[in-house]
Formats: C-alpha cells, sequence, structure tokens
C-alpha cells in the first residue's frame, strides 16, 4: 500500500484491489467527510494518471462511475467538478454510514453479542 | 472487437530448445497489454514473432489481420530487448535518421521528448549511460505514430530516475493516443498500475490471462499472481 | 531514395567511424608510400610489380562486410535494423552499397600514392626510368580486374557472416574455404606473366571472369535475403 497525494486529495493504492473502485471509494470519503468543498475541479485525468501511476483509462473509468452516481458533473472543456448538489452530500452521508452500520453488525453477530447489548455498548460509549 | 495481434498454435525451436510451445491468444486492441514471466519465459521471442524478424516453425500469427511482414512494420514501433542504438552517432544525428527512416516519425514530438527526458542532442551515444540510452531508444520507439507499440523489457536494468521518466512518459503517451502498447517485463511492482490487460507466459505458454481489474478482484495483486504462477 | 542513402550513410560510417578516418588516411599513405618508394629502388620494372600497392584491398572487402554483421549483432544493434519498415532486400543493398564506396576511396587512394610518388621521385632524380604509358595500361588493366571481383567478394562476405546468426551457422567454415581458394587465383592471376605461370586456369579472359562473379553474387544475395527474412536468429 502506498500513499499519494494529488492536488488536495491523499490516495491510499492497494494493488490487491480493483483499481478504479479504490479511486471511486476514496473520493466519495473525502466528499462525504468535507475534505473536498462542492464544487471545486478534480484532478485531470492525466494529472490523476500520473500522480498515482496508474492507466489513464482507469481514472476515466473511475470518474465516470461518480459521474454516473451524481457525484460528479463534467463541463465541457472544463474538466470534471464535484456536485454542488446538498442532497447528493446528505444522501452519499447516509449510503455511507448505513454501510458502516452493516458492518458493525456483521461483527457484533460474528462476536456472538446481541442488538440490546450492542446499543447498550453504543450508548455507553464515548463519541470522540 | 478484433484483436490486433492473434497467435495460433505457435511454436517456435532455437535448434532443440522449444522457445515457444503451441501458445494460442489473442491481444486486444487500444489497450495497455502487459507481457508477464520470468527471463526466458519466451517473452521476447513471442515479440519478435509478431514484429516479423523471426517467423515460427509451426503455427500462425496475424497482425492487423496479415502475416507479419515488412509492411506490417510500418505500422509497428519495436524496441528489442537489449538493445543499443549505433554508437557513433550523436543523439541529434539517430533522431534524424530515424526520421528519414521511420515514415510517421513526429519531429516535434522527438524534441518535446527530448526535453521531457532531460537528454542533450549533443551527446554522442557512446557517453550515454544504460538508462539514458533506453530513454533515448524509447524516445525514437513512441516519436513514431503508429498502431503497436511493442516494448520488450524498457525497465530492466536501468536506474531509478530513468525508470519513473519512462512510466511518465507512457502514462503521458496513454492519455494521448488510442494506440496498442505491448509491453514485456519482469518487473511487476512499479509498473502494475499501466496495465489493463496481463499475459503470464510461462515455458512458453500462456498460464494466465485476464483484465487486471478482474483478475485484482478474483486473485489480489498482480504481482500476487505473479507469485503464485512462478512459485 | 532519401532513405535509402541515410542508410547507406550509417552502414558506411559502421565500417570505418569517422573519428578513425584521419589515422586511417595516415596509415594508408605512409605504408603505400613506404612500398612504392622500396619497390622502386630495388627493382628496374616498377610497371610489372605495381599492383602490390592495391591488390590487397580486395581482401578488406571480407573484413568490411563481416563487420558490418558482426557490428550490428555485438553492439546490439540489429533489433532496429531488422525492424525498419522497409524490405530485407533493400536493407542488404544499402550494406552492399556502403561496402562498395568505401572500397572504391580505399582503391582511390591506394592507386593514386604510388603514381604520385613515382611522378615526383622521377622529377627529381634520373636513376629510375618510368615507362609511363607502359604503367597506365597496367594501371588500368589491374584496376579493371579489381572491379570484376567486388560484386563476389562483397556479396560473399556478407553471406558468410551472415550465416553465423542462422540455423546454418556450420557452413560458414565452408564458405570461407571458398574465399581462401579464391585469394591465390586472384593473386596468381596477377603474377602470371613476372613468373612465367601458363597455366589454363590462370589464363581466363576477364569476361567469363565477370560472368561467374555476378552469377555468385546474384546466389549470395538471394541466399542471405533469404536468411534474413525466414531463419534469421537474434
Amino acid at each position: 500500500m502506498e500513499t499519494r497525494v494529488v492536488g488536495s486529495l491523499t490516495f491510499t493504492i492497494d494493488f490487491s484491489i480493483p483499481l478504479y473502485e479504490q479511486i471511486v471509494e476514496q473520493i466519495r470519503h473525502a466528499v462525504a467527510r468535507g475534505e473536498i468543498k462542492l464544487g471545486t475541479k478534480l484532478p485531470s485525468v492525466r494529472e490523476m494518471a500520473q500522480k498515482l501511476k496508474i492507466n489513464p483509462s482507469t481514472v476515466v473509468r473511475a470518474y465516470l462511475e461518480l459521474e454516473h452516481e451524481g457525484l460528479c458533473e463534467k463541463r465541457r472543456g472544463q474538466g470534471t467538478f464535484i456536485t454542488t448538489s446538498e442532497k447528493k452530500v446528505k444522501d452519499l452521508k447516509f449510503k455511507l454510514a448505513q454501510e458502516a452500520i452493516t458492518n458493525f453488525i456483521q461483527t457484533m453477530r460474528l462476536l456472538g453479542i446481541d442488538q440490546k447489548t450492542a446499543q447498550q455498548w453504543l450508548k455507553e460509549a464515548e463519541w470522540k | 472487437m478484433n484483436p490486433i495481434v492473434s497467435c495460433q498454435q505457435v511454436t517456435y525451436r532455437y535448434g532443440k530448445k522449444l522457445a515457444i510451445n503451441q501458445l494460442t491468444a489473442s491481444f486486444p486492441q487500444g489497450q495497455a497489454i502487459g507481457l508477464l514471466g520470468e527471463n526466458g519465459a519466451g517473452k521476447s521471442t513471442l515479440l519478435k514473432l509478431i514484429t516479423g524478424i523471426m517467423q515460427p516453425n509451426a503455427g500462425q500469427i496475424k497482425v492487423f489481420g496479415e502475416t507479419p511482414n515488412w509492411q506490417t512494420l510500418k505500422r509497428i514501433s519495436y524496441l528489442g530487448d537489449r538493445a543499443q542504438w549505433y554508437k557513433f552517432h550523436r543523439i541529434q544525428e539517430a533522431i534524424q535518421f530515424a526520421q528519414q527512416l521511420c515514415p510517421n516519425f513526429q519531429l516535434s514530438r522527438a524534441e518535446h521528448y527530448l526535453e521531457f527526458l532531460k537528454l542533450n542532442p549533443q551527446d554522442f551515444v557512446e557517453s550515454l549511460s544504460k538508462g539514458q540510452m533506453m530513454r533515448l531508444q524509447l524516445l525514437l520507439c513512441l516519436s513514431r505514430d503508429v498502431d503497436l507499440y511493442i516494448l520488450d523489457e524498457p525497465f530492466s536494468g536501468i536506474d531509478l530516475i530513468s525508470r519513473e521518466k519512462i512510466i511518465e512518459l507512457l502514462i503521458e503517451l496513454l492519455a494521448e493516443r488510442t494506440a496498442t502498447f505491448i509491453i514485456s517485463t519482469h518487473e511487476i511492482y512499479e509498473t502494475e498500475g499501466l496495465f489493463e490487460y496481463v499475459f503470464l507466459l510461462k515455458n512458453g505458454k500462456i498460464v494466465k490471462k485476464g483484465k487486471t481489474d478482474q483478475l485484482r478482484a478474483e486473485l489480489g495483486s498482480i504481482q500476487n499472481v505473479y507469485r503464485e504462477v512462478f512459485r | 531514395m532519401k532513405a535509402f542513402w541515410s542508410m547507406v550513410k550509417l552502414n558506411y560510417q559502421m565500417i570505418i567511424p569517422n573519428k578513425f578516418f584521419f589515422y586511417l588516411f595516415i596509415v594508408l599513405g605512409f605504408a603505400i608510400g613506404s612500398f612504392t618508394f622500396f619497390t622502386f629502388s630495388s627493382f628496374k620494372i616498377i610497371e610489372s610489380h605495381i599492383h602490390w600497392a592495391f591488390l590487397w584491398i580486395l581482401f578488406a572487402i571480407p573484413g568490411f562486410a563481416s563487420s558490418l554483421i558482426y557490428n550490428e549483432w555485438t553492439q546490439k544493434t540489429h533489433h532496429w535494423f531488422l525492424s525498419l519498415p522497409y524490405p530485407r532486400w533493400w536493407i542488404l543493398l544499402s550494406k552492399y552499397v556502403a561496402i562498395l564506396l568505401q572500397v572504391l576511396l580505399l582503391l582511390a587512394i591506394a592507386s593514386a600514392i604510388p603514381y604520385l610518388m613515382l611522378y615526383l621521385y622521377n622529377q627529381f632524380s634520373s636513376t629510375l626510368v618510368v615507362n609511363w604509358s607502359a604503367l597506365q595500361d597496367r594501371y588500368f588493366e589491374v584496376l579493371l580486374e579489381i572491379l570484376i571481383y567486388f560484386p563476389f567478394l562483397i556479396t560473399h562476405g556478407v553471406f558468410a557472416s551472415t550465416v553465423l546468426y542462422s540455423p546454418f551457422r556450420s557452413l560458414s567454415g565452408l564458405l570461407w574455404l571458398l574465399f581462401g581458394l579464391t585469394c591465390p587465383f586472384i593473386v596468381l592471376r596477377q603474377l602470371r606473366h613476372a613468373a612465367y605461370l601458363d597455366w589454363n586456369i590462370l589464363q581466363v579472359s576477364p569476361l567469363i571472369l565477370l560472368l561467374i562473379s555476378l552469377c555468385l553474387s546474384l546466389l549470395f544475395f538471394l541466399g542471405t535475403n533469404y536468411l534474413l527474412k525466414r531463419k534469421i536468429r537474434i
């Protein structure tokens, strides 16, 4: 695993997972966490490929996927921009939170902890 | 999509030694293809058969739908393994020579790469280091505007800086052009992000192939796949 | 056409790189000059010995030819010349022309120096009497005969050295044996008047020699072309 910085974004590339998925995933998280402001321009395909040392078509594929989700939009002749719609971000946050909860539940069940205990512990846990 | 290169039951022998053993494969068009394998797996031999420098003992190869001949070489740019340029040339003369001999040689592009790769056109080829020599040869290869680039071991045995420069140049090219690249290497670590499609070659046969992202999803990194195959 | 001449130029430089040319010139001048000097200080009739000044150039041809092929392989430039988008006969032809030009240049130098020296010597000394018309006749005769061997020697040299990089490499010895047989023929043919040799084989007319030379060179050319196209190993 290697950490590489592209503009204001930081990527951790793990070659054992499809590369375009990682780019999509990490941009998604960055948007949800508010690390990228809405409406900012994403690095160009070429810059991204150069910095991450990967094939440009992988980056193109990732950007297309993000566009498809509505998280990014392509403006002709200008490049790809993060969406300006707050609602989209909210939806994304919800979706990522749901994913985290599903993971949490999965882990608890594997540990043999029932819902009640888990909820109790969650209440007692500190939000720091 | 039509494959750009297809091999049918190709066999090549050096004397009694079998270098390529009934190999069947088709190389997809417009992608960066990695040809991976240990030394002596038959990578170079296969690439030489594709360019038409050597002829297979049995089987059939089609490049752009034709049996390789000197006409197909107009559409192929080939960098041989451990190739060297003529020692008595200056870099400038080498570029002039390539421009006069190769159709579709883009002088403006060559000049741009000259700067990008930090080569001095007044230097004699004889005085270049290994890495610089590789940079020069890559410049000569990549300044041509062709449909198929075949690079045999462009990363082996050269210094880190040259290697990084070369990778940068390749990414630049991949962003610019829709040509097909077939790159053979046994140094996967730095290059595995470049390939969209890989073939793993062992004892003159293809033992594994596929889209890299698909292989990653199924089996983990290409390095792992490689280790598994060759251990 | 422009491409052809730059290919010829490349091959030409590969035989003797430009930077060595100066030294070559000096060595040649010194060697031939001293040869001429010793010849006309010890022989009475110069005309019948003058061929020694440049007959040796014939034996440099196989060296040039094999260095053109051998260097491609040892300096690892063979990938380049074999992957150029031109037919193999075209590439071969450029090599032939390069050797021809190089040898012609040497021949011009080697034949001009003795002539010039004789001329100068004749001006300042009266001990040597040169029969100029006989000398010119001899020059003409020898140079013409040397030209007859050119196609044979050039194509033979390239063929014999290309064979080394094909599955038939064991044949190369046989080919050099053929060259070994032609050497004494070439030399004895020049000697036949002075040494009073009246063997039939040495009396063959130059026209027949030319015919044989051209036929053999066509054979070698086709052979090399075939090897480069089908059987080459790199």
